[in-house]
């Protein structure tokens, strides 16, 4: 294999054309070391302020501080060492995007540009919720390990697997484990991933109708984004097509209508007909997805693809510039007694395991391999960009589930825990949830128990955000859009946009896009994974019938494997919603479970290629992130299936379910009648069928890669499924600021007269 | 400095940032594939962008791409 030779300078590789590439000193330069200086400092007075200082109450803008210094630090320092010592990167060949280059899903794309859009395609509500969730435990639990995790873990998976999938022409995931692991361990990754992405679209939908049920505004103002979205696909299809962002400002602007005119729906007479109970949304949630996964995708799932784009990046960035400028309080202890005891509200179980469980996008997403594999790396220009594209991609989203976290952190105690917990211990009213947060025995950040509030708060905070009730609004959404709504109308420029409630219903429709389209674009790659399974499965067992799947454009396949695929996150979005426990409480665990099940196989693939390539020495790279959370998700499963406290085990619940319904007692937990404790018992099935599944999938995975890895340890020898080199012929830098070698190199090109990459067609 | 250097610098950089947004969503596709057919490919029909459009639509239609949580 060729290394290239670390001396600095201008490496070429055809005489007529200006230099390719260059090779950096590893010494850093006096204004490297000024730089990292500077954000050590940055980090240093953030991590003391949050994690050492106490008895004051802590502002967030040190989250801020803390996060981006580490961030900046950790790109420059662990990433550059993961680069020289696994990676190397050599931009003298050619990335897939200059080799392939067909001007559509193979094109050299700019840098910057691709981090943009790396970031859009990781980003999704996952970051939101888990951090609000997570915030009952304190906030600086959740604080260490987002920005820690994200450091050691999920940004060294996404950059690695970038890299690994740029090094064999964009392949996926799937496909990688198939090449690396061989048939049984790339088996078990298709199964996982597939399984796994329908839990994902299932929980997501419980999270959304947690924000829509019982409001007629919210319900109002999501529902119009159907015609929205349609409108814009019909704009662009036969008015005006490729305008792109000319649709999508209308589109924003439309959709903010929604939202204003939301309000006068909700207080007019008909507004009931939008107040619609959680099964019905969830019936409707079924039917939108099947209808939005075989609707053609240039009327539905494009443009609002768009639409979720600009909310995505524009309400993220007005939240960051929104908790600098307004620099709210932080009102959560940093360890709460939930952190502890594992009674928490929003999830139950201590803080080992469930935390890194809950917490799973924004500090490390197994879901992102799937992007960072296939899609981004068929863009990048040149190797040494899958640095700042999949690690710095995935320290911005970190930096997300950061003000997520935040926005759960800032808001009153009572209010957080009230809204947070199960109608079953609040008692779904105002009175009862204000008698329930008071027996929480709730303290301050310098340890001095919180005064008790009285009834009127929940209906108070409720008025504000021009809801009927925010008592057991669970599911994250509801607490950050309360959190954003906080943050945002306090902001001078603003707050003369919307008062407090139009904020909130703004961050309840942001959450939903998101959700939505990740609904629609979830459904429709679950469908594919599924025909492909169905006709690989023909295939193998020489059935004609089943072959036929195989075909994408065999329409009656299609529906069919759209319909499945629809009933099977349907299914567990209604048991979900219809759970008499509260859906959140019983899902979640298992959506980050398979979410971190899925980070741990995309870290055995890459723990694989690391060992196969001949660096057994570095893998602990990989390997320290993959045994933590092979430890941690086994742990979480087993506490699942085999804990006797009826709040963690799906088995222990389920004996005290089918105990209580010999017994003829009905008000058993949050059951209230007969058909309640036949939902407890049948969900704890179906929860511990999945459990198992997936503990199991991830385990034939890792021991496959051990068997790999040994059997290329005890042979000596170094191969890899790498595609073979080709010399690269364009340049461009590796970083977002082009250092004084690379900014030489520029000049010479444009001396030369020529682009040193195609990147731009217009300019 | 005078006001019409500010003002050009103003105008460069809402041009930077208008590039950078369409490339992020992807509004610069056919502009890209115009570019990259004349480079390449100077003799092959270029298609109008109606037409461009609706093959990109097709081809997603063929190849979805997954959308994170």
């Amino acid at each position: 294999m060729s290394v290239a030779t670390p001396v600095e300078g201008k490496v070429r590789n055809d005489p007529d054309l200006p230099p390719i590439a260059v090779n950096e000193s590893p010494q850093m330069t006096g204004k490297t070391k000024i730089y990292l200086a500077v954000c050590a400092v940055l980090a240093a007075l953030g991590w003391v302020m949050i994690a050492l200082v106490r008895g004051e109450e802590v502002n967030s803008r040190w989250f801020v501080f803390a996060a981006v210094g580490s961030y900046l630090i950790a790109l420059r320092l662990y990433a550059k060492y993961i680069e020289r010592k696994i990676l190397q990167p050599d931009d003298r060949r050619a990335t897939p995007a200059e080799k392939f280059d067909n001007g559509k899903d193979f094109m050299p794309t700019d840098r910057r540009v691709l981090y943009g859009h790396h970031f859009a395609a990781i980003s999704g509500a996952g970051p939101l919720v888990g951090p609000v969730l997570a915030a009952q435990m304190g906030y600086l639990p959740g604080t260490l390990w987002i920005i820690f995790g994200v450091i050691f873990a999920g940004a060294v998976q996404d950059y690695m697997v970038l890299h690994f999938s740029m090094r064999r022409n964009g392949r996926s995931l799937g496909q990688m484990a198939r090449d690396e692991l061989g048939p049984i361990g790339g088996w078990a990754a298709i199964i996982g991933v597939l399984t796994i992405m329908i839990i994902l679209i299932a929980v997501l939908g419980v999270v959304m109708i947690g924000a829509l049920a019982e409001s007629s505004w919210a319900t109002f103002s999501i529902a119009l984004t159907i015609p929205i979205a349609i409108f814009m696909g019909i704009y662009l299809r036969f008015l005006r097509p490729g305008k792109v962002n000319e649709v999508s400002i209308i589109g924003v602007i439309l959709l903010v209508l929604a939202i204003i005119s939301g309000k006068y729906v909700a207080d007019s007479s008909f507004g009931h007909y939008f107040i619609l109970t959680p099964l019905a949304l969830g019936i409707a949630l079924m039917i939108y997805g099947f209808a939005a996964s075989v609707l053609p995708v240039w009327l539905l799932l494009a443009p609002r693809d768009y639409l979720s784009t600009f909310m995505k990046v524009g309400t993220i960035v007005l939240l960051a510039v929104g908790i600098v400028a307004v620099g709210p309080t932080v009102q959560m202890p940093d360890v709460s007694a939930f952190a502890s005891n594992g009674k928490g509200p929003a999830f139950a179980g201590s803080l080992f395991p469930f935390l890194f469980i809950t917490i799973a996008c924004g500090a490390i997403s197994g879901f992102h391999a799937l992007i960072s594999s296939g899609t981004t790396p068929k863009l990048i220009e040149k190797e040494r960009q899958a640095r700042i594209i999949g690690y710095g991609g995935m320290l911005t989203e970190s930096f997300v589930a950061i003000m997520a976290l935040v926005a759960a952190t800032i808001l009153d105690q009572h209010l957080y825990f009230g809204m947070n917990a199960p109608a079953a211990l609040t008692g779904g009213t105002p009175e009862k949830a204000a008698a329930y947060t008071n027996g929480l025995n709730l303290v301050a950040q310098n340890g001095t128990p919180l005064p008790a509030v009285d009834p009127t708060m929940f209906s108070q905070a409720a008025k504000d955000v021009g809801e009927n009730s925010i008592v057991s609004r669970t599911g994250g959404a509801p607490t950050l859009a309360m959190g954003m709504a906080e943050v945002m109308h306090r902001v001078p420029i603003l707050s003369i946009v919307g008062n407090k409630a139009f904020w909130y219903h703004f961050a309840v429709m942001f959450e939903a896009l998101f959700i939505l389209t990740t609904i629609d674009a979830g459904t429709r790659v679950a469908r594919f994974m599924f025909s492909d399974f169905l006709g690989a499965l023909g295939r193998g067992l020489k059935n004609e019938g089943l072959q036929k799947f195989a075909d994408p454009s065999w329409r009656v396949g299609a529906w069919l494997c759209s319909f499945v695929v629809v009933l099977g996150w349907g299914g567990l979005l209604i048991m979900g919603v219809t759970d008499p426990l509260g859906g959140i409480r019983t899902l979640f665990p298992l959506f980050g479970i398979a979410n971190q099940l899925l980070a741990c196989i995309a870290l055995c693939v890459v723990f694989g290629i690391v060992v196969r390539s001949g660096k057994a020495r570095y893998a602990w790279i990989p390997g320290v992130p993959l045994v933590f959370l092979l430890i941690v998700t086994q742990t979480a499963s087993f506490q699942k299936i085999f804990s006797s406290d009826p709040t963690i085990g799906y088995w222990a619940l389920h004996d005290r379910a089918v105990a209580a319904k010999a017994a003829g007692n009905v008000t058993f937990g949050g059951a209230k009648t007969m058909d309640d404790l036949d939902k407890i018992i049948r969900n704890t099935v179906i929860q511990e069928t999945l459990s198992v599944l997936y503990a199991g999938l991830v385990l034939i995975v890792f021991l496959t890669t051990l068997w790999v890895c040994w059997r290329a340890i005890q042979q000596h020898t170094a191969e890899t499924a790498e595609s073979p080199i080709e010399q690269s012929r364009i340049f461009a830098p590796a970083a977002f600021v082009p250092t004084p070698l690379e900014q030489e190199v520029l000049e010479e090109w444009k001396a030369a007269g020529l682009d040193p990459t195609p990147i731009r067609a217009h300019h | 400095m005078t006001t019409s250097d500010v003002l050009g610098r103003l105008r460069r950089g809402a041009g930077h940032l208008r590039w950078f947004w369409n490339g992020v969503v992807g509004a610069d596709a056919y502009e890209r594939y115009v570019a990259h057919l004349r480079r390449n490919h100077p003799d092959c029909e270029v298609p109008t962008e109606r037409q461009f459009w609706r093959d990109k639509y097709e081809d997603m239609e063929r190849n979805p791409k997954t959308r994170c949580c």
